[in-house]
This record gives structure tokens, C-alpha cells and sequence, in this order.
């Protein structure tokens, strides 16, 4: 039996001020597939991302991870979540300590967390920042910090919110050659449609809280009248192939 | 506004490389020792024992003034007002205003007392990375949530300030200018809900982040702490200091 | 106003951490250790709010907010003032180390005066915001009133040369207490309008 990497039935959920946030969603996901997530402003991408790592309850349906139910407010060793907004993400007072603090959660000892945090610096080439203070880091710095913590649990699937916002081009191909080497199941919401491009086979289109269409990548970006009636666009690099 | 006490923790002296946990005890009892002197003359020594150890721990002289400008403003009311109300013996007569000797003493002790002691205590958070500095409180027993609790401020004080530093900027480009009047009031209390306010939302991220890698009630990741001989030489050379301080102080 | 550096006797410098350590060690004990980040990015908030120049005439004054903060935290004000001052001292060298048990004590006290006067006002008289915001208010001030008196006592207890001293601290506080009032209740109107889980939520007011 195959394992799914996520199997998500009739998911439900609204805001206290907005209904049906997400409504109705039903996708599955196989492992080591990397999944983007389009759609407009407020289309759910985020919320469905709290739900999928267990930070928001559904009101309906259920999330299966590799046979395993999400359950709310848990810590589920699987999935790895990078937010949006980095600061919400690196509270410790080094580089050091906010890679270390998943590991010190689940267990390993201090010899294990010294080895497992240099190796995760050295490959980001990242080492010389072991010591900084979260502070004193760029954009792009944070960014690839926050992800480094999130990957140091080792998680088997790993969800990036919005991960190439506010960064350079230099930082922004760093993160996609990382990501490239890093082979574990992947979702991506963007709107950064050139970088979905670049790592993403499958993509789910999303609206109003709805999947529009769940479809090989190239299948949904090259539809322009597709794109262009959920708010967004064919990027550029097909466009012009087109 | 420069928060960076630690600024210069990457150079190298005597305070740089002694262990944090004998290099706060020593320097406290130091201070300690500063607040007891009374007797005018024996304050005068104190100024240049700070300087000397400032000297030692090679902080740059100019941020050191940097720093302490600031308090001094915080000292004017009481250095005019001491002077000229304490009582006792008149020193001089400026003007009709009396001046009394007492009140000039008091005034200067404290004015050399307090730049020693906050010179002091630079060195103490000047010479190593902060988080340094405040883990070896969590191992001289200050309890784990105060410790928890001054990282994760200190943290996020960084962003507040850089949050407020936006806000202000946008206002000035929509040419709003403070003065003493009832909109700027409303315009500062707006600014003060408005941190609040997205601080809040923000502790909800940080929970979330926090338990989405595990988190189970251990905060400090385990720090290392390894002394040496030297460390235990260097408190004893201090504490040494502080006691003939106070010794002299009880004689004189 | 906090007692800066250099003028308090060693005696009452102790005492002041003596008395400081008591009340700190109740009151962080009703916090657990899941609201302690809360707590924490809030203090961070409050602290970079002093920095929020209020104009009076030729001179600005920066704020104490105690009283709010008594009114947001709750019980663990006390702590997240002793932590706020601490870092004030260390960062900024405003206060000092030295005077810290004692500042600690005189703002934290009043900070839960202000939690209790709140907490009873919200509790009798849930609906009527107004009052409730003018209670706040009210409570903004006199939390940095009673902190002016207690420090001015402090003072005239460290020397009978420090008197004339005490009374101007005294009386800059009671001055100050029309503004932080006033303060006070604007930042409670803006964000029981905005985002009132903020005053009402368990989670923070203890």
C-alpha cells in the first residue's frame, strides 16, 4: 500500500467574519510531489495551509498525512510549515537556537543538535551566521533561516507560504537550488509564478475558497483564460513560447 | 536609536574572555561596593578605577560617552536642586542663591558614583553577546521564565522599534508634525493601540510556530559554560577591590 | 521618572530587591510557562511605546503606561515591568541596576492596583464602555501618581538632604497624571474599538 503524502476530504472551514473560507475542498497529494498553490488575494491559500499543519480547526472533513489524522494544535513531526512573515518564526536569540529549538523538543542529544545544525548551516553555506542574532540578519538571511529550522526536524512534507517575497534574486535562486536538492514533498503557494514553474509539477488553482482545477502545472499555467479569470496571469517565460 | 550594548563583544581583553557567570557576580559586588562611599574623597578614587577597567576591556572611549550622555540629562534637576536645598553649611553665594556645601558633596558624589557604576555595568554587557550575558544569569538561579521572558523581549524589541521607526517615517511623509496639542495626542495614543495591536496578532504566530516545532515547556537550549582558573582569579582580584573599598569607606 | 544610579544607600537598594523578589516570585508563579512568549512580545511592545515623545510646550516627556500595562497583563505586569525595566537599565542606562528592586516595586505595585481597579470595573459593569474606558483611564493615572509618591518616599528616606528633591518628583508625577490618563483611555478606546479580545481575552489579563 502506498502511503499519500495528503489526503484531504471535504474541508470546511469560515472565519468569524467571513464564511467559507474554504469550502469544500477535496485533493490528494503522493509523496514526493511538489504541489503549488495559485490563486488571488483571499482565495484561502493561507488558512488552508493552518489547517493542513493543524494550526486552525475545520468545521467539516478531515486531513490524512502519510495514514496519520492532522490534529489540531499538535505537533506533527511530518509536516513542516514556513510562514510568511519570518519574524513570526525565529524568536530564539541565535541562529543556533532557533534551528536547535525543534530538535531539543523531540529529543536528541546536545552532540546530535551541535552536528545536526552545523550541517543544515553548511548547507545553506550559512555557517559563519550560527552565532548571529536573528536581529541582525538581511531579508533574505531570515528567510533561509526559517527555513533551515523548519527542515532540521527533518519533516517528510514541507509547506512555504509566500517563501520569495521580499527576497533578492540572488537569495531567491539560492532557495530555489535548495529546494531542488531537497527531495521531500512539497507545497508552495506564490505568487511568484516563475518560481512555481521551476519546482512544481502539480498545481492546484484556488479561488473564493474552491479548487478551480487540480492539474499538471504547465496545464494550468499555459491557460490564459484560465489565469486571467481567477486574477491572475500566464508568466511571462510561457508567454512568450505561446 | 542604537540598541547595541554588545556591539563590540567580538573584540578580545581580560573582561571579553572571562566567564560570564564570575564576571557578573564580581562586577555586582563591585557596584555594590561604589554605592557604600560616603566620604567625599575616597568617591573621587572611584571615577578613575572605572576608567581603568574600561581601559582594560578596550570598549571605544566614544561609545562609552555615547551611552552616557544620555542619563546625564536625566541628572540635571537633581544636580540644580541638591546644591541649593539640602541645608547645612553655605558654600558660596551666586546671585542671592545659596549654596550649600552638603548639597554640592552629594551632588558630584552621586554624579561620579553613578557614571562609575554605569560604566561598570557596560563591561558587564558590553563584553559578550547578550544572550551570553543572560543565559549565565539563568545558572547564578534566576528563574526560567524571567530568563525566557528578557530573551524573547529583548528579541522583539528590535521589531517594535523598527515597526515605530515606519510609522513615524509614514506620518512625516504625510507631514505630520508633533506639537503640544490634542491631535498629536490622539496621533501617539493611535500609534501606541496600533503596536499593541499587531503585537497581539503576532503572539498568536509565534505560539503557533512554536508549538508547530514541538514545543513542550523547554525554552533554553542547554549553554555550555566552562571555567578556568583564570576566571576564579580575575572575581578574586575584583572582590578584593570591592572589600578595600568598603574597608577604606569604614575607616575614613 | 525612574531613581537613577548612584542615589540610593545600599541598604535600601537590597530592600528594594528584597521586596521586589517576593512579589515577583507570587505573581510569575500564576504564569505559565505557554504564555510566557505572549507576555513577553507584549512588554516588548509596551517598552518601545515609552519611546513615543509626547509635546508639552519646549519639552517632551516619554510615557510610563504602567497602568496599561496592568490593565493588558494582569498579574504578570509585575514581572514584565521588572523585565522592562532591567533591559531599560542595561540597554538604554536609563534607571539603573542598583535601583532596579526599587523602581520594580514602585511601578509594579500601581500596575496591579490598575489590574484590580479594572477588573473589578469590567466585571460589574460589563456593557458600559465608556465607564469602563474612564475607569482605565483614571486607572493610567493614579497607577503613575502612586508610582511618583512612592519614589519620593524612597528619596526622603535615603537622606534628609534629598527632600526638595522628592517633592519636584513628586509633583513632575502628579503633573504627569493628566496625561497618562488621558493616554490611557485613548489606547483603551482605540483598541476595545479595533481589537477588544485584546482586553478581553483570558489569555493575557490574568
Amino acid at each position: 500500500m502506498i502511503n499519500k503524502a495528503l489526503e484531504i476530504n471535504n474541508l470546511t472551514f469560515s472565519y468569524p467574519d467571513k464564511e467559507k473560507v474554504i469550502n469544500n475542498i477535496s485533493f490528494e497529494l503522493n509523496i514526493k510531489d511538489s504541489l503549488a498553490i495559485i490563486g488571488p488575494n483571499g482565495a484561502g491559500k493561507t488558512t488552508l495551509f493552518y489547517l493542513i499543519s493543524g494550526i486552525l480547526k475545520p468545521f467539516g472533513g478531515s486531513i490524512i498525512s502519510l495514514n496519520k489524522a492532522v490534529k489540531y494544535k499538535e505537533f506533527n513531526r511530518n509536516i513542516g510549515f514556513v510562514f510568511q512573515n519570518p519574524d513570526d518564526q525565529l524568536f530564539s536569540s541565535t541562529v543556533y537556537d532557533d534551528i536547535a529549538f525543534g530538535l531539543i523538543n523531540i529529543g536528541y542529544s546536545n552532540d546530535d543538535i551541535d552536528k545536526k545544525v552545523n550541517n543544515i548551516l553548511n548547507r545553506l553555506s550559512y555557517r559563519n551566521l550560527i552565532d548571529r542574532p536573528s536581529q541582525h540578519l538581511s531579508a533574505g538571511e531570515k528567510r533561509m533561516i526559517s527555513l533551515a529550522a523548519v527542515i532540521a526536524i527533518e519533516p517528510e512534507i514541507l509547506i512555504l507560504d509566500e517563501p520569495t517575497s521580499h527576497l533578492d534574486m540572488r537569495s531567491r535562486r539560492m532557495l530555489i537550488q535548495f529546494l531542488k536538492e531537497t527531495h521531500i514533498t512539497k507545497i508552495i503557494a506564490s505568487h511568484d509564478l516563475e518560481f512555481l514553474l521551476e519546482l512544481c509539477d502539480k498545481t492546484l488553482l484556488l479561488d473564493e475558497g474552491s479548487i478551480i482545477k487540480y492539474d499538471n502545472t504547465n496545464e494550468i499555467m499555459t491557460n490564459e483564460k484560465l489565469m486571467t479569470e481567477h486574477g491572475l496571469e500566464v508568466p511571462h517565460s510561457i508567454k512568450s513560447k505561446i | 536609536m542604537h540598541i547595541d550594548i554588545d556591539r563590540f563583544s567580538n573584540i578580545n581583553s581580560q573582561f571579553h574572555k572571562w566567564d560570564e557567570r564570575y564576571k557578573i557576580i564580581s562586577i555586582l559586588i563591585l557596584i555594590i561596593s561604589f554605592s557604600v562611599v560616603k566620604s567625599f574623597y575616597l568617591v573621587l578614587t572611584i571615577p578613575i578605577l572605572a576608567l581603568i577597567m574600561v581601559t582594560i576591556s578596550r570598549l571605544p572611549l566614544y561609545f562609552v560617552l555615547k551611552k552616557l550622555k544620555l542619563t546625564l540629562i536625566f541628572f540635571l534637576p537633581l544636580f540644580i536642586l541638591l546644591p541649593i536645598s539640602s541645608g547645612g553649611e553655605i558654600f558660596y553665594l551666586i546671585v542671592g542663591i545659596k549654596i550649600y556645601k552638603i548639597g554640592l558633596h552629594l551632588a558630584i558624589s552621586i554624579f561620579l558614583k553613578a557614571i562609575s557604576i554605569l560604566i561598570c555595568i557596560m563591561i558587564m554587557f558590553g563584553t559578550s553577546r547578550f544572550d551570553r550575558t543572560i543565559k549565565a544569569f539563568y545558572h547564578l538561579k534566576i528563574p526560567e521564565k524571567l530568563i525566557i521572558m528578557i530573551l524573547f523581549t529583548y528579541r522583539y524589541i528590535y521589531i517594535y522599534m523598527e515597526n515605530l521607526r515606519k510609522l513615524n517615517v509614514a506620518l512625516f511623509l504625510q507631514g505630520f508634525k508633533k506639537t503640544s496639542n490634542l491631535r498629536s495626542i490622539l496621533v501617539s495614543s493611535s500609534l501606541i493601540g496600533n503596536l499593541l495591536i499587531r503585537c497581539y496578532d503576532q503572539t498568536e504566530m509565534v505560539y503557533n510556530a512554536m508549538i508547530l516545532r514541538g514545543f513542550n515547556g523547554k525554552l533554553i537550549s542547554q549553554f555550555r559554560f566552562k571555567a578556568s582558573k583564570t576566571d576564579l582569579f580575575k572575581a578574586i582580584i575584583i572582590i578584593f577591590i570591592s572589600l578595600l573599598i568598603v574597608g577604606l569607606e569604614i575607616i575614613i | 521618572m525612574h531613581i537613577s544610579e548612584g542615589i540610593l544607600p545600599p541598604t535600601i537598594s537590597i530592600g528594594g530587591y528584597i521586596v521586589s523578589a517576593v512579589v515577583t516570585g507570587i505573581t510569575i508563579k500564576k504564569v505559565s510557562l505557554d504564555d510566557v512568549p505572549k507576555i513577553s512580545l507584549v512588554t516588548a511592545a509596551f517598552f518601545v511605546s515609552t519611546f513615543i515623545h509626547i509635546k508639552l510646550g519646549p519639552t517632551s516627556i516619554h510615557l510610563t503606561l504602567n497602568g496599561l500595562m496592568g490593565i493588558i497583563l494582569g498579574i504578570s505586569s509585575f514581572p514584565a515591568i521588572l523585565v522592562a525595566l532591567f533591559l531599560q537599565a542595561v540597554l538604554f542606562q536609563h534607571g539603573g541596576i542598583l535601583p532596579l528592586g526599587i523602581n520594580v516595586f514602585c511601578f509594579g505595585i500601581p500596575a496591579l492596583i490598575s489590574h484590580y481597579l479594572f477588573q473589578f470595573t469590567f466585571t460589574k459593569f460589563k456593557a458600559k464602555l465608556l465607564l469602563i474606558k474612564l475607569i482605565g483611564g483614571l486607572s493610567g493615572g493614579l497607577a503613575v501618581a502612586i508610582s511618583g509618591v512612592m519614589l519620593a518616599l524612597v528619596l526622603i528616606m535615603s537622606g534628609k538632604e534629598f527632600t526638595t528633591f522628592a517633592y519636584f518628583f513628586a509633583w513632575t508625577h502628579i503633573v504627569l497624571m493628566f496625561i497618562e490618563s488621558l493616554l490611557t483611555f485613548l489606547v483603551l478606546n482605540f483598541i476595545l474599538k479595533v481589537k477588544p479580545e485584546l482586553i478581553k481575552s483570558s489569555k493575557l489579563t490574568l
